[in-house]
């Protein structure tokens, strides 16, 4: 259980967030949904324990949240970001398996758990040897999700995971995530401007708009039941797909 | 997974692999303050013009012709001062000087002050003084003879009329109080262009017609090969500059037998006899080594038929090339290492407590700007001279090129990188080890190719305080107006430098991990 109390911050003298109060239920898909500037991501960072509320609280199982060098949390947490956040002088199975490494995991038991993941997220082994620079964006994509998954983490941050891909790769990456979220039973919080994405996701979206919490609950509550006139607007701003039937014979 | 570790490797396998190097600093370390002990050798000092090599050279010829000490010859040390500091401090024991320039540095009010005067002083010192050796090598205005002619110039008052005149001069004589600022006053002179320049390129200057004034000495043996005229003294303006021994006290108190036979030189040498001995050498027609022999011999001072040259001579020239390359090199990686051992800590200090690499910074900086020669001179009262002063000198100019490049090189790095690898829970230590070094090994490797270029070059200066290496022909060479000895220190200089580049090309390619490269 994530539980976020009557939190605030202020950063370079503009309010980014201003009292959020949420509780994340475990075992479930949450989305912070909002366009950018909208505070979501400065939430995630400050879940993960590198930046501190100027006031109120986070707590994570009852614990609270401290800025520690490394993370309070960090042995429980899985963390991936848009670009993948791979480093560029570590070849693909070296990125993956460096905290199991820092940690003192023995060869047999990195390269065991290194082979279980390739099946898990569907990456090509032979990749693994490769640099970074030598990926495709899916396929760093999918280094990166082996990295946040490889101490079988109880929490599973991600920030705009799939932000800079391409549709048709999006698209099978988002099964892809979403077949192991339900498969592993983790708390995940996820960080989208997308709303079908937050909608295929999120057991719960909250969506922010410039540092408040307009709306915390299910799509369906969201789209039924908006609780400020900015939550139908966002849902609207969605173009619909035309219906190409008329133009075929 | 990360090769940095290896650079480490590299930079302890260089300080075990250079222990004579290390040896070598560590025992002019020990030298330090120390006088040459019972049957230690007597070390000859001389700097860099024929004149002292040749005085100088007599000097160890008569030590070693006595006797009762082996000469060490410590030839080249650069500047009056920095010889008369290597005198006191016991880095060595006899030289011959100028009594215009121990007035000078010792007794300010010199003009009055006769030898005795000077001999008195000296002595509370710890340095004894001789007698004159006979000739005044003093200061005069050199101008090329066609100017003089065209121009009409025979004394220095005759400049009064010729404002347009360009003159260029060395720093000893532009910064001395009776030097050419006085020299002005008292002619009622004034040029519109004075520039500081060393000596021999000042005669290459004059001769190709871009200045027309310099300072010369009346003893100069190279005068009638570069066809200059020296204007006369009719204001009697300059100081008397007469050759004179100075040597330890204790050099006199141990080796009474030597000192006696050094001072059969006073009275020995008038001005003509002096501009002869030095043209000889200046037109190459003699050896330094040959022309002192041939005149002490000449003049029945030396009693032993033909003294094998002792193999404790210290003189670059004699040593050759590969001694040269070996001390020069033994300088620049041992300076380098240092540097880097305690550079690189220094960026990464610097990065993490920004206000206090403000200070490092600026402070490496300040050191930076100090001229190598002055440093030396601070250097010698602590370290002495030879190769350790040298290091540190050298050592202190790679700090800045290193500690910069670190911190830029750190400061580059992508920050959501930095915080990935928090979240992802990896200490401090373990991201500078792991992620920060290793992404900003690209920008400290060039630093520290920088620097390693740069100290190649600023070697050179190990001649001037008697650390060998390169320098020792570039410094001779100017001080004879021989180009091919410049020459032959300073294409190796160069080609040492082009080495370096390359040496950290290839390291480059072992060290920067191959995912910064693709």
């Amino acid at each position: 259980m994530v539980v976020i109390a009557g939190v605030s911050k202020r950063l370079a003298e503009k309010p980014v967030l201003t009292s959020v109060q949420l509780q994340l239920a475990p075992g479930r898909t949450h989305v912070l949904l909002g366009c950018s500037g909208s505070g979501k991501t400065t939430l995630l960072r400050m879940i993960a324990g590198t930046l501190a509320p100027d006031t109120g609280t986070i707590t994570v199982d009852g614990v609270q949240v401290e800025v520690r060098d490394p993370c309070l949390l960090a042995d429980r947490l899985g963390y991936m970001t848009q670009e993948g956040g791979l480093f560029p002088h570590l070849r693909a199975a070296d990125n993956i398996s460096l905290v199991a490494r820092v940690r003192g995991w023995n060869p047999a038991r990195r390269a065991a758990r290194l082979a279980e993941l390739t099946t898990v997220v569907g990456l090509e082994e032979g990749l693994l040897q490769r640099y970074p620079a030598q990926l495709s964006g899916g396929q760093r994509q999918r280094v990166s999700l082996m990295r946040a998954l490889f101490n079988n983490p109880q929490y599973i941050l991600l920030d705009e995971p799939l932000g800079a891909l391409d549709p048709i790769i999006r698209r099978e990456l988002q099964e892809t995530l979403k077949r192991i979220f339900v498969h592993l039973h983790s708390t995940v919080i996820l960080v989208t401007h997308d709303l079908g994405e937050a909608a295929f996701f999120g057991d719960t979206i909250t969506l922010l708009h410039k540092g408040l919490v307009l709306q915390h609950g299910s799509f369906a509550d969201l789209a039924l039941r908006p609780a400020h006139p900015y939550v139908s607007e966002f849902l609207m701003a969605q173009r619909p797909i035309p219906q190409l039937g008329i133009l075929g014979s | 997974m990360t090769r940095w570790p290896l650079l480490l490797g590299v930079l302890a396998a260089g300080l075990l692999s250079l222990p004579s190097g290390a040896a070598a600093a560590a025992g002019t370390a020990a030298g330090m303050n120390r006088l040459s002990g019972p049957g230690g050798p007597i070390r000859v000092a001389s700097k860099p013009f024929t004149e002292s090599y040749i005085l100088s050279e007599m000097v160890a010829q008569l030590v070693e012709d006595v006797g009762e000490a082996t000469a060490e010859r410590r030839f080249g040390l650069g500047g009056p001062n920095l010889v008369v500091e290597a005198l006191r401090s016991g880095e060595v024991d006899v030289d011959v000087n100028y009594t215009g320039a121990l007035l000078h540095l010792f007794l300010k009010e010199r003009s009055t002050a006769t030898l005795e005067e000077l001999r008195a002083e000296l002595l509370h010192h710890g340095l004894a003084l001789g007698g004159s050796l006979g000739f005044n090598n003093t200061y005069a205005i050199a101008v090329r003879r066609k100017t003089g002619e065209e121009l009409h110039l025979r004394r220095v008052s005759d400049l009064r009329g010729h404002p347009e005149l360009r003159g260029a001069f060395t720093a000893d004589f532009l910064n001395f109080d009776d030097g050419f600022y006085k020299l002005q006053q008292v002619y009622g002179v004034a040029l519109s262009s004075v520039k500081p320049m060393q000596h021999a390129l000042a005669y290459r200057a004059l001769q190709s017609g871009e200045i027309d004034l310099t300072d010369a000495y009346t003893t100069d043996g190279t005068l009638p090969q570069f066809d200059l005229t020296l204007l006369e003294d009719d204001r009697d303006f300059f100081p008397k500059y007469y050759g004179v021994l100075v040597a330890r006290a204790e050099l006199v108190r141990r080796y009474p037998g030597s000192w006696a036979a050094l001072r059969q030189l006073d009275g020995q040498l008038d001005e003509q006899t002096m501009i002869g001995l030095n043209a000889g050498v200046d037109n190459k027609l003699r050896s330094v080594e040959e022309t002192a022999r041939t005149f002490l011999r000449a003049r029945g001072l030396l009693h032993k038929p033909q003294p094998a040259r002792p193999t404790a001579a210290r003189s670059v020239l004699d040593s050759g090339l590969a001694v040269a390359t070996y001390e020069h090199l033994t300088l620049v990686v041992i300076s380098l290492l240092l540097s880097c051992l305690l550079g690189v800590p220094l960026g990464i200090i610097a990065f993490h407590y920004p206000k206090l690499g403000q200070v490092l910074v600026a402070a490496t900086g300040l050191l930076q700007t100090i001229p190598s020669l002055a440093l030396l001179c601070f250097l010698i009262p602590l370290l002495g001279i030879g190769a350790l002063p040298t290091i540190f000198a050298l050592f202190i100019y790679g700090l800045l090129p290193i500690a910069q490049s670190t911190i830029s090189g750190l400061q580059s790095l992508d920050p959501r990188l930095l915080e990935t690898a928090r979240i992802l829970g990896l200490t401090r230590r373990q991201r500078l080890r792991l992620i920060e070094l290793p992404l900003a090994s690209i920008s400290i490797l060039g630093g520290i190719k920088t620097a390693a270029v740069i100290n190649v070059a600023t070697a050179t200066i190990a001649a001037l305080i008697g650390a060998g290496g390169y320098g020792g022909y570039i410094t001779r060479g100017l001080a004879m107006n021989d180009i091919p000895t410049i020459l032959k220190g300073a294409i190796p200089t160069a080609l040492m430098a082009v080495g370096f580049h390359g040496f950290f090309e290839l390291l480059g390619r072992r060290l920067i991990p191959e995912g910064l490269r693709a």
